[in-house]
């Protein structure tokens, strides 16, 4: 039972990171590696706000997504912009985007030292039961949240206009172009959104780990397995990894110890892509040709 | 006209040539020695590196995985039944070979992203297997293996200039092995395949193998400069497998010129320069590093060695303009032929094309 | 007044590799023009380089009097230059519904596209009860109806069709044809490319020959309908 909720906690914060490696990679066709620094910067705005602004908890969830979504868009004035369409462009987005993950984390540390910062308590500390399982108020707090977010983001791709926009791109750029729609517009609102998700995660993940310049790390290289094996692109695909690699993380912590996770996780990515070379996407979205 | 008898990049080659040589006469002391070493250590690696993605066109991070492995490899085998660092190496490049072959087999059903991926856990498996397997020394890693410096030189000048000159001599072996596949049959073969390669196929030419045969030999060689490293430090530990380094590594061979010998030698010797020697400087050198990375990739289409090219590029394109380009189309295809770093579109809709 | 579309000196091709050659036409408001020319004489190259869809192009294209140079293809598209693409480049793992809803993606079309769907399932019923499901499951046909469909849910100025027959069993090719021409085109225009004369033959206001990538002649010159009735014509170079 408390493995359930483990599991569900890290499922919640992988998917919130994962979805935007996946979106972004899916609708403009580049892998971001800064991703895993701008989890971090929203982290320290998080935390910044608190320090300064308000200990509100939703003044510094908001600070938080706000700084996310910030940072995701100035990735997208960067890197992608002045890449699209050039010469050897995957290769020269990945190193930008590598240059960028370098950059933020260093000058984070020259600027806030390298000590961990520590966020208010969002939630509370209050905890309740499941059966004879103690549950905490931030990891419920946390799997709550997450999931509406998620729900809200859902809603808002397959309701929206921006959102068709986003889903056409993911599948098809040339007729995306047909139908007018601005790839180098809506990379704003893919790289945005994306922000803003690693910055709900960061903040959340900052309930139980500390911020700090190198904090990004982790749930970037998590978040582009989660990514990969979900699919590229398809987000029941990544909700389904991010669960399956946070259930294979928790039981391994729990039964091998904390440093065998990494390799169960590579026996878990080894055995699903030489099932599914393309990750899961494929399996819960059969009708894709 | 002499320079047309000569081979492309001659002077750029018999320069690069003198100076390894004689470099150690004029150098201050055994610490540029070392530096000097660790150069040829990590660009006989890139050399490798780049053959692996530059001319077989595989997307795989397994580098240091193989170097790595292939160092534990040797220092085991020296520790635990004494072996002299000669068989060592021998024992490296063959054990290199074969953790490229087992590498290899899931990169015929693999493609792109998905085998960096799993190529990119390799390490963090290895390291990770190290770090809790006392057999293998932990997280201290292992030490003692036999050297090609003998113990009584360590520390001295002598002892600099002996792993200096066997590092130099292993660079030359990674660049003609480079210079062998990439200018050989293999790399001609693989060219062709990039361009087409349902026209590679009609041709009769097994893509598939001449990509797993360009990736064991440099798996091999690779191999050979991982008990290369163990035997010239005595051993490995698990930071061997770092995220970090296999980051540098790619950095050093995207900053100076993917598919380019001479590139992976320039932005193995600029990074390595601003790591080894700005150490005082503490994280600006890092700042300094990543945003010369940033900078490289957002001018330049094909790194530092690329530049002069995309000059000519441009140059030819400003001259068409004045003469009038658009008012003739016939001059058109050769200024957008040559010219024109921006084909809108065409990048990702390639990448589109593969993913569906 | 000014031609719904009007194309002077137009060239364009892929990189070092030119396919259309200094094409002249124009296309009348209401006016229903063919494109005729055998495979892989650069029909497609030519409607693609109208969108700014080619490796590169030179010349000059007008909309309605506008230049079209200098504009990206989705700005074409949202000026309301409709392609409806030779294979269709539809979104498989999208529904249906979907894919017809890209179409009115302009924020012109976007808040009529319930109208505009019901339209479009008016002229393919077929589509009406798949609605739900992805475009990657259709039929060959179906697929096609849902392109054109696409095409039909934006408020266009000028439609571009890219051999709407082409992979059709015939008696579907001619439906599929009929249908595009019964469209009302409220002083826009439509340039439909074919291989097929005996398909458009009858149906068309005027027809163009292409052939290696210049406008010609062509072979039914004789017919009373020159192959540049347009006025400008080709400009066939020595």
């Amino acid at each position: 039972m408390s493995i359930l909720v483990s599991t569900l906690n890290l499922a919640a914060i992988y998917s919130l990171v994962a979805i935007g490696i996946s979106l972004t990679w899916a609708g403009l066709g580049f892998l971001n590696l800064a991703h895993g620094v701008i989890f971090t910067v929203a982290g320290y705005g998080a935390w910044w706000t608190a320090e300064h602004i308000s200990t509100s908890p939703w003044i510094v969830v908001l600070a938080g997504i706000a700084v996310g979504a910030a940072a995701g868009a100035a990735v997208c004035l960067g890197v992608y912009l002045p890449l699209d369409g050039r010469r050897n462009w995957e290769i020269r987005t990945l190193t930008a985007t590598l240059a960028i993950s370098f950059l933020g984390a260093n000058v984070l540390q020259e600027a806030f030292g390298p000590e961990p910062k520590q966020l208010p308590s969002l939630f509370g500390s209050g905890q309740f039961k499941i059966g004879d399982t103690v549950v905490t108020a931030d990891k419920s707090g946390a799997i709550v949240t997450a999931v509406v977010v998620l729900a809200i983001l859902v809603v808002g791709l397959l309701r929206s206009r921006v959102g068709l926009g986003i889903r056409v791109l993911t599948q098809n750029a040339e007729g995306a172009a047909i139908v007018g729609i601005n790839r180098r517009r809506l990379a704003f609102a893919i790289l945005a959104v994306s922000g803003a998700l690693a910055g709900l995660a960061s903040v959340l993940l900052a309930q139980v780990f500390y911020v700090s310049p190198d904090s990004g790390y982790v749930p970037l290289v998590t978040g582009l397995i989660v990514a990969l094996l979900g699919g590229l692109g398809s987000i029941p695909g990544t909700i389904a990894a991010a669960v399956l690699v946070a259930a294979v993380e928790a039981l391994t912590a729990t039964y091998l110890g904390g440093q065998y996770v990494l390799m169960t996780m590579f026996l878990l990515i080894a055995v699903v892509l030489l099932i599914r070379p393309r990750g899961l996407g494929g399996l819960l979205e059969s009708a894709r040709a | 006209m002499p320079k047309d008898i000569l081979p492309k990049g001659f002077g750029f080659w018999s320069a690069a040539l003198l100076i390894g040589l004689f470099l150690p006469l004029i150098a201050d002391g055994p610490g540029f020695l070392g530096d000097c070493a660790l150069f040829a250590i990590w660009a006989s690696l890139n050399v490798m590196w780049s053959l692996v993605l530059g001319t077989a066109g595989i997307q795989s991070f397994a580098t240091l995985a193989i170097a790595g492995a292939s160092g534990y490899a040797a220092t085991y085998s020296s520790l635990r039944w004494g072996i002299s660092w000669p068989l060592m190496l021998v024992i490296g490049t063959a054990f290199g070979a074969l953790v490229g072959l087992v590498v290899a087999i899931p990169a015929i059903r693999l493609r792109g992203i998905y085998f960096a991926l799993l190529t990119f856990g390799l390490a963090q498996l290895f390291r990770s297997y190290t770090t809790v397997t006392d057999a293998l020394g932990g997280a201290r890693g292992m030490y003692g293996a036999d050297s090609f410096i003998p113990l009584d030189m360590i520390g001295t000048k002598s002892g600099a200039m002996i792993g200096y000159y066997a590092g130099f001599g292993m660079l030359i072996l990674a660049l003609l092995i480079y210079l062998a596949v990439d200018g050989g049959r293999l790399g001609l073969l693989l060219r062709t395949a990039r361009e087409s390669e349902p026209f590679a196929r009609a041709l009769g030419i097994d893509v598939v193998r001449a990509r797993m045969a360009v990736f064991l030999v440099s798996s091999a060689m690779m191999g050979f400069v991982g008990a290369f490293y163990a035997s010239y430090y005595r051993g490995v530990s698990p930071s061997i497998f770092d995220f970090s380094t296999l980051l540098l590594l790619f950095a050093m061979i995207v900053v100076g010129g993917l598919g380019s010998a001479r590139g992976v030698l320039i932005g193995t010797a600029i990074l390595l320069f601003i790591n080894q020697h700005w150490l005082e400087a503490g994280p600006a050198r890092l700042i300094a590093a990543a945003l010369l990375m940033y900078l490289v990739s957002i001018f330049t289409d094909k790194g530092l060695v690329g530049i002069p090219e995309q000059i000519r590029r441009w140059s030819a394109v400003r001259r068409v303009r004045r003469m009038g380009g658009a008012a003739n189309p016939a001059a058109a295809p050769a200024l957008v032929g040559v010219g024109a770093d921006t084909q809108d579109r065409s990048a990702p809709a390639a990448a589109n094309v593969e993913r569906t | 007044m000014t031609a719904a579309l009007e194309v002077r000196g137009l060239s364009a091709g892929y990189g070092p590799m030119q396919v259309v050659h200094d094409v002249s036409l124009t296309v009348g408001r209401g006016e229903r023009v063919g494109l005729l020319g055998l495979n892989g004489h650069g029909k497609t190259t030519l409607l693609r380089a109208i969108v700014n869809l080619v490796g590169w192009r030179v010349g000059q294209v007008e909309l309605h009097g506008r230049t079209l140079m200098g504009l990206a293809t989705h700005a074409a598209a949202s000026r309301g230059v409709v392609l409806i693409p030779q294979g269709d480049a539809l979104f498989p793992g999208l529904t249906v519904r979907d894919n017809l809803d890209s179409g009115a993606y302009g924020s012109r079309s976007w808040h009529r596209r319930g109208q505009r769907r019901d339209r479009v399932l008016d002229i393919f019923p077929q589509l009406a009860s798949r609605l739900d499901q992805p475009a990657g499951t259709l039929s060959g046909g179906e697929r096609r109806m849902v392109s054109i469909g696409r095409g039909l849910m934006a408020e266009g100025d000028l439609y571009l069709v890219d051999e709407p027959s082409v992979g059709l069993a015939p008696i579907l090719a001619v439906s599929m044809i009929q249908t595009l021409f019964s469209l009302e085109l409220d002083g826009g225009g439509m340039l439909l490319a074919e291989q097929n004369r005996a398909l458009i033959d009858g149906q068309i206001d005027r027809v163009l020959h292409l052939h290696g990538g210049r406008l010609t002649d062509g072979p039914e010159a004789a017919d009373g309908k020159p192959g540049d009735a347009g006025g400008r014509g080709a400009t066939v170079r020595a």
